[in-house]
């Protein structure tokens, strides 16, 4: 490719990556793919959410952080594609969620190793598969399990039912629905782990809200924020397993649930016991 | 049958980005022909169009456009999938939607639709080609298709003003616009919508117009204030424009209850084909003369009723000829019709013709004025029993016909009443 042909490639991406891209087509190293590949995504993005790519960390997500959807990932695909002299099979783009699963997937291709994509993390489509809650009652777009914990995001659109009564012209995300999503992640913790002692949620596919303690919420989540969730399990003892959780969004902690319990596997109803008050309304 | 009635208009044409610009040029024959610069060089001798202004779309990088200051907001992404002729109609159209004091919610409502007319972007359409052959399929845009075949317009408008009811696109070459403006008022009129938006647009390029030069039907005058001569007995082609005119049809009633302005009602409208040639006029406009008796009909009206008519005639040969012959038929030789081609002014501007001469004669309706026909300076001897109208005439009147013809001998014959 010639140092014209490149500009032309690289046009209107941030002076940095072409100088970087200048440099890669002689030496191929692979500690410019970072600076090249994020000026390509710049370059692509809306423009407000540029100084977003700017300040991307490895698990900003591409969908839901930078909004690039499959269309702009295909021009983002064809410009690295061109500009690295690499090519990039669809069924492996698809595995891509993150900037650091773009970076990692480039530094193989360019070392000539294999990627292993990260198995632990599921798409939106894996999780509406997994959980038995669904839209428009699903607050979980991406998930990634880890042995003892799990993360997730969830982007609030503003077109969620309950933001429309909630509140009268000022929609908010309901703060019992960020216990819910939090709820929803430790579910498919639950569901997903492959543990033993969890076979039971496993099987029955569902997990089943019991308690919550100690909640707080620190901030007010409005459409076009992303939710940070993530759960890390204290205890487990069938049917009960405990979690805390925390949800951030840029940055701040939006809320956090010190025990979150949930029961899973065969659960048995118990007879209802008559209650002393009855409704009146 | 519900009355159907004009009340939004908006327009990026040769002879003026606005209602009032359009106005003042049609009434004082301000014609929108230049020397068109990507002209210049080529062998066809073609020199003169009738580009439009303020908006520089020349790029197939939708990204280098210039676009006007007063454009509809775009993201990056809708930018992207534009064509050029989709930039004018946006424009437009947020005009019309403007002008119709429409809000949000009544232009993305179930009882509101959008037709379009264009022939696509034959620009982009090679840009993309061109380079899959260069580089393979793998290298083209993604939105390379959306942004250039027949269809573009109405992709890219119906998503952009979220439209909910009906919508589709016409291609009947330079009658499509009337064919999207009478199946709109169908709609209306049969109920089935409330609103209908229709948008007529083209690129206005080399790469739209020169290829005509392919079938000898562009003028060769280098003389822009003479060229495009409808009617004039030295008449040698039509001159190419581009832009877009969109044009909000409306049940009578929600239109009154909004306080729109009511351009004209709808009276009828009527089509009829040559069967005949694939480009060439049947020589006695038979379609032509169908498609204005089914207007007639429709309309419940006697031809001798009808004050002005706004010819298709695009200033060649064959087609004044064959138009003037329908007329003729039509029309008794002591009719009161006045007859004009406002293509003198504005040039051809295809699938955008019928749309944009419909949507003068809505306005001159309710100004009161009729449109002349420049640039004549000798009279074709044909036009003997037909009054061709020289000068703009001043005053009110209470109907107006608008006719066009496409390829394949597809005429449109429409008729709007003083409302």
């Amino acid at each position: 490719m010639t140092p014209e042909q490149l500009n032309e490639s690289m046009r209107r991406c941030p002076p940095d990556a072409v100088e970087a891209a200048l440099a890669f087509q002689t030496n191929r190293d692979p500690a410019l793919i970072p600076t090249i590949v994020l000026g390509i995504i710049e370059r692509f993005v809306e423009p407000d959410m540029r100084p977003k790519v700017r300040a991307a960390k490895d698990e900003t997500r591409l969908n839901d952080e930078l909004g690039i959807d499959s269309l702009i990932m295909v021009e983002i695909v064809m410009t690295i594609e061109e500009v690295l002299q690499v090519s990039a099979p669809d069924e492996e783009l698809r595995t891509l969620r993150t900037i650091g699963d773009i970076k990692k997937y480039l530094d193989a291709k360019i070392r000539g190793i294999p990627y292993a994509p990260d198995s632990g993390t599921l798409s939106a489509e894996a999780i509406a598969a997994a959980l038995p809650q669904q839209p428009p009652f699903l607050f979980l777009q991406s998930a990634k399990l880890a042995p003892d914990s799990a993360s997730g995001s969830y982007r609030i659109s503003g077109n969620e039912p309950a933001i429309l009564g909630h509140f009268k012209d000022e929609p908010v995300f309901p703060a019992s629905l960020m216990i819910e999503a939090l709820g929803q992640l430790a579910s498919l913790f639950l569901i997903k782990s492959g543990k033993p002692e969890f076979e039971g949620a496993r099987s029955t596919g569902k997990a089943w809200f019991s308690t919550a303690d100690m909640v707080r919420c620190q901030r007010v989540c409005r459409p076009a924020d992303t939710l940070c969730i993530n759960v890390k399990l204290l205890r487990a003892r069938a049917p009960l397993a405990t979690f805390s959780g925390t949800i951030d969004v840029d940055g701040q902690r939006a809320a956090s649930v010190g025990e979150l319990t949930l029961a899973y596997g065969e659960i048995q109803p118990c007879a209802a016991e008559p209650l002393t008050s009855q409704c009146e309304a | 049958m519900r009355s159907v009635v004009v009340s939004g208009l908006g327009f990026v044409t040769c002879v003026g980005n606005d209602k009032a610009d359009v106005s003042e040029s049609l009434r004082s024959q301000r014609n929108g022909i230049v020397r068109f610069p990507p002209f210049e060089g080529s062998d066809s001798m073609v020199r003169v169009a009738g580009p439009v202004k303020g908006f520089d779309v020349s790029s197939t990088d939708q990204e280098d456009w210039t676009l006007p200051g007063d454009m509809p907001p775009l993201r990056m992404e809708q930018l992207r999938s534009l064509a050029p002729h989709g930039a004018y109609a946006l424009h437009a159209a947020a005009q019309a939607i403007a002008d119709a004091r429409l809000g949000r919610d009544e232009v993305s409502s179930p009882r509101t639709g959008m037709y379009t007319a264009s022939s696509g972007s034959s620009m982009m359409q090679f840009s993309h080609i061109d380079r899959m052959h260069r580089l393979g399929p793998r290298r083209c845009p993604p939105q390379g298709i959306v942004s250039s075949i027949a269809g573009t317009l109405n992709f890219n408008l119906v998503s952009y003003f979220k439209i909910l009811g009906s919508s589709t696109g016409f291609v009947s070459a330079c009658a499509s616009s009337g064919h999207a403006l009478g199946h709109a008022v169908d709609e209306v009129a049969l109920g089935r919508q409330d609103r209908m938006i229709v948008v007529g647009a083209e690129d206005s390029n080399a790469d739209t117009i020169l290829p005509f030069a392919g079938l000898r039907a562009l003028s060769v005058s280098g003389d822009p204030d003479t060229a495009s001569r409808p009617f004039d007995r030295q008449r040698d082609g039509f001159v190419g424009t581009g832009g877009a005119v969109v044009m909000i049809v409306e049940e009578e009633g929600a239109a009154i209850a909004r306080d729109a302005p009511i351009y004209a009602r709808v009276a009828g409208w009527g089509q009829g084909s040559d069967g005949f040639h694939s480009m060439m006029p049947h020589p006695r406009g038979e379609g032509l003369v169908r498609a204005m008796r089914n207007a007639l009909a429709e309309a419940g009206l006697a031809p001798e009723r009808i004050d002005y008519l706004n010819a298709h005639a695009t200033s060649t040969q064959a087609g004044d000829f064959a138009e003037l012959t329908a007329i003729r038929e039509v029309f008794s030789t002591d009719a009161r019709v006045q007859v004009s081609s406002t293509k003198a002014l504005t040039g051809h501007g295809l699938s955008l013709s019928s749309i944009m001469e419909s949507a003068f004669c809505a306005m001159a309706l309710k100004e009161g004025w009729m449109p002349a026909s420049a640039h004549i300076t000798e009279l074709d001897p044909a036009a003997d029993g037909v009054n061709i109208l020289r000068e703009t005439r001043h005053g009110d009147y209470a109907l107006a016909m608008s006719n066009s013809s496409g390829f394949g001998g597809a005429n449109v014959s429409v008729i709007f009443e003083r409302a």
